[in-house]
């Protein structure tokens, strides 16, 4: 017999998102258990730099009309409105709660919360450079992961850590009724029943092989809603950083170019004015990432095979960079062996942010069309993060947006839960068969001898997402890489592993993981090859411009036969006017 | 595990032994500067007096509180069952007063 | 390149072993970490070892390299003696290979009330800290709990269950350098006690082998100092 434990809401994922949810539920005294498959502060949420984008007006004249402006124009024209809205309306509340929580933000002379510039922000809806990113020091995401998991310890949040999330558990009438999970210690499944669901499971680019992402990104979220029939929504949009370091992927924060760095091709040129003649080194990522892989193409590129660029911030001095950006210091050091005090940082861009996911509103209920239209929720299952698609970053995300979206969102979903289980008091019959189903599928890694290899598998899918979905794609490309891909996941009934072990067998974690990244690889290459447009950060060569009378519309995916289904971008915002699309110039 | 506060202790002694220090590394060197001659004649002209008696007995006596503070942080390190511990500190304890005593008892033996 | 891990299996008969691999392997510019990616990818899947960020920011990969605590992520293979030996974090109880049980860092972690205690009504927008309040704060908040320090600390080897060890000491006194904070008092009461702080004679492994080149004897030093003058 299984154990099963009981709760009013399970949340899966321990980074930002899932630890904003969490705290809010515990706060109102109801039964929550945070399902993390690594000890929390181990989330990802850890790596953020920068900062978290509010209009707080701390340095420069600002807001939160011009940071929707900016947001919607940033996701080019494909973030829902409402959603953007939502977000920027809520960003300097959600910021001023963590600094009441304790996180440790740097401070201005004033007092205040120190605040540097970022990329795609803009005073008075496209003027001057606005300030409007909050930070600690260069960590940003590392205080704000570690005070929302000390607020949670202070509210006693149940956490079961080190269990790896299986399965939703779904009923015929479709409502999600908690998940399947495997303790990873004694490697004994169980069942966590809750009226409401949350996945907080973060992004997925470890199906790329270089990509700034942590190892433990591996989507498992959106493979359990793909298996659950329900759909993934923008997944040809992935974010490429402009500035990881080549070959390891370590993120260089936009913060340094923010400070005042800036790129440089092998010529010495400032490369970036020639591309965003206004913003420059500080025009979105999207723009500074084809930017510099352009160079590289002209062979203008740095080092002995002229594939990376160099992000130079040596005129900053040694003072400013020890106190305001001492992790990419260190990190610099350790990876790119360059001392940034002295040397140039090489960079080239690298998968960094998956901007579809899990389609949801923007209370975090999981959206998917079964009766009456797209936008109709799935009762009983939430999503927020990363893993989510709320869209409020549409084709494109602006830097220091992340964070936020993590903690609004992680809010309003934990408030909905709260409203949701007021209302459904009674919790449905748990349907067996469905759990039958998840563990069978536990089961099938027991098997012995098999001819291929899980790390072997994960390598060639990674390779072929890497040559075949890059910064620049086209129909050629991409068909080939479905076709590789396709062939790669056939190969995975003939995988097994040879660890079978139950106590803490990471080589079967591994292979579930691998489970949830190949369809999702699959609904990159199926979602992007259609999208024959170019927008934000799917950058089609055979089809160079942006089409809104055709594309301005979210791309939905089910598993089901590769299905691709359309829904409408929400143009219209909660309270104000439409932010009409046109051409995006930075 | 249960929360209870903390002892209230530890940083008592903690002060001691660091006072004890600074007592003696004080004293040390005055003791040297101090004495007139090497012959038996320079140290009983030295500890004749009432005040290098008391001054050189204190000293004694900061060194020993100062060694049984090190003594009990090295068995609570090492020594963890009470019953073992616990007569280890007296029996400690009970060494260093006797030396005390002793010491005491040669510098007034002193006229 | 020679490699000497520490492998138990709880499931397998037998005491823990030392189990020698050896693999082609190009140390230059590699970490630890990526020889035991390779290892366990390439030779030997039961391999058995946490990680995640990769980059020395999450803590997850603690462990014990030539005699060393440190993350594999950042530890560069060049210049190590071979053969690498790699063994768990002492004095933890090790589930597999090399991972260890931590939930006894993680209590003493709870137990200093990690979060920030503050029962003035919330202001509208920021609670002020000028950037010389905020600057006690560095070298303390950015502690990534990888119990690298705690676990080469002799003190905690002698008492595991009552010295609070040097990474949770540390956010000991995160809390009460915040300006922030109102609860020092009680922090200090707390702490006051021959095991929980006083078991710290000031070794300073703990500063020798932070992955972050933090300073755990130094905040304990401010802690006592704050003591004896609340004391006096």
């Amino acid at each position: 017999m299984i154990p099963k434990r009981r709760f009013d809401a399970v949340i899966v994922g321990g980074g930002g998102a899932g630890l904003r949810a969490a705290l809010q539920l515990a706060e109102a005294h109801l039964k929550v258990a945070l399902i993390s498959k690594v000890f929390p502060t181990r989330s990802h949420t850890v790596s953020a730099q920068g900062g978290i984008t509010a209009a707080l007006a701390n340095v420069s004249d600002d807001n939160w009309h011009w940071h929707m402006y900016d947001t919607v124009k940033g996701s080019d024209y494909l973030g829902d409105q409402d959603a953007i809205e939502f977000l920027c309306r809520n960003a300097s509340s959600a910021v001023y709660e963590l600094e009441h929580m304790g996180l440790p933000f740097s401070r201005l002379d004033n007092g205040k919360i120190y605040q540097r510039p970022f990329g795609g922000q803009s005073q008075n809806y496209g003027g001057a450079q606005a300030i409007r990113t909050c930070a600690a020091a260069d960590r940003t995401g590392h205080a704000l992961l570690h005070t929302l998991y000390q607020r949670n310890i202070a509210a006693r949040t149940q956490f079961f850590d080190e269990f790896f999330a299986l399965d939703l558990i779904r009923d015929a009438d479709g409502y999600v009724l908690g998940v399947t999970a495997m303790e990873i210690e004694s490697g004994e499944p169980w069942v966590f029943e809750a009226r409401t669901t949350l996945l907080a499971t973060g992004g997925a680019c470890r199906i790329f092989r270089h990509s700034t992402n942590a190892h433990i990104n591996t989507g498992d979220g959106l493979g359990m809603v793909l298996r659950a029939g329900l759909p993934l929504e923008d997944m040809e949009f992935w974010q490429f950083h402009p500035t990881g370091i080549p070959e390891v992927g370590s993120l260089i924060t936009e913060a340094v170019r923010g400070e005042g760095g800036f790129l440089v091709n092998k010529l010495g040129e400032k490369f970036m004015a020639n591309y965003a003649p206004n913003a420059k080194d500080l025009a979105s990522r999207d723009v500074v990432s084809r930017a510099i892989a352009q160079e590289i193409r002209a062979g203008r590129g740095c080092g002995v095979h002229g594939d990376y660029v160099d992000l130079k911030i040596e005129h900053l001095g040694a003072e400013k960079i020890k106190a305001r950006l001492p992790g990419i210091r260190e990190l610099s050091m350790q990876f790119a062996g360059a001392d940034p005090i002295t040397d140039p940082i090489p960079v080239t861009p690298t998968a960094h942010y998956m901007m579809g996911g899990i389609p949801s509103n923007l209370h975090g209920q999981v959206v998917s069309p079964a009766h009456y239209g797209p936008e109709e929720p799935v009762p009983g299952l939430y999503a927020a993060g990363e893993c989510a698609c709320v869209s409020v970053h549409g084709a494109n995300r602006l830097g220091g947006n992340s964070l936020l979206d993590l903690v609004v969102f992680g809010r309003a979903a934990g408030m909905h839960m709260i409203e949701y289980l007021r209302e459904n008091p009674i919790p449905r019959p748990l349907p067996l068969a469905e759990v039958e189903k998840s563990m069978a599928r536990l089961a099938r890694w027991d098997r012995r001898g098999g001819t291929e290899t899980v790390a072997g598998l994960r390598g060639e899918m990674q390779r072929v997402m890497q040559d075949h979905c890059g910064v620049y794609r086209s129909e050629a490309v991409l068909l080939a890489g479905l076709e590789k891909l396709t062939l790669v996941a056939a190969r995975l009934t003939d995988a097994a592993i040879h660890d079978h072990s139950k106590h803490f067998n990471t080589a079967r974690l591994e292979a579930l993981e691998l489970e949830n990244l190949l369809p999702i690889a699959r609904a990159t290459l199926v979602s992007a090859l259609a999208r024959t447009e170019s927008r934000g950060a799917h950058s089609r060569e055979d089809h160079p411009g942006r089409d809104d009378k055709q594309w301005l519309r979210h791309s939905l995916y089910f598993c089901q036969n590769d299905q691709l289904d359309y829904k409408p971008v929400k143009l219209k915002p909660l309270t104000v006017e439409t932010f009409q699309p046109k051409e995006r110039t930075y | 595990m249960r929360q209870v506060g903390g002892a209230h202790r530890g940083l008592d002694l903690w002060l001691v032994q660091r006072v004890s220090a600074v007592y003696m590394a004080l004293f040390l060197p005055v003791f040297w500067f101090c004495r007139a001659g090497t012959g038996y004649t320079g140290w009983h002209a030295l500890f004749l007096g009432l005040p290098m008696k008391a001054a050189a007995a204190l000293f004694v006596a900061a060194l020993l509180l100062h060694a049984w503070i090190g003594l009990r942080e090295i068995l609570i390190d090492y020594v963890h069952p009470l019953a073992w511990r616990l007569p280890l500190y007296f029996l400690f304890a009970l060494a260093y007063a006797g030396c005390l005593v002793w010491a005491v008892d040669i510098l007034w033996k002193v006229q | 390149m020679r490699f000497r891990i520490y492998r138990y299996d709880p499931e397998s008969i037998g005491k823990p072993r030392m189990q020698d691999y050896e693999i082609e392997f190009d140390p230059q510019g590699k970490k630890v970490l990526d020889a035991l990616i390779a290892l366990k990818d390439g030779l030997d899947e039961s391999l058995t070892f946490r990680r995640s960020c990769r980059e020395g920011v999450c803590g997850s990969d603690g462990v014990n390299v030539n005699g060393r605590n440190v993350l594999a992520c950042v530890t560069p293979l060049e210049g190590l003696k071979q053969p690498i030996e790699i063994r768990p974090l002492p004095r933890l109880p090790v589930i597999r290979d090399l991972i260890v049980d931590m939930a006894q860092f993680y209590q003493h972690y709870r137990a200093v009330k990690p979060y920030l205690i503050n029962l003035e009504p919330e202001p509208e927008s920021e609670r002020l800290q000028s950037p010389e309040e905020r600057a006690e704060l560095d070298g303390l908040w950015e502690c990534i709990l990888c119990g690298c320090c705690t676990t080469s600390c002799p003190s905690f080897w002698w008492n595991p269950e009552r010295f609070l060890g040097p990474a949770a000491l540390l956010q000991g006194y995160r809390f009460i350098a915040d300006s922030r904070d109102q609860a020092s008092g009680e922090r200090l009461d707390f702490l006051e006690d021959p095991y929980r702080l006083f078991r710290c004679h000031g070794i300073m492994n703990c500063v020798e082998v932070c992955p972050k080149g933090l300073n755990p004897t130094q905040a304990i030093g401010k802690i006592k100092t704050l003591l004896v003058k609340r004391a006096l």
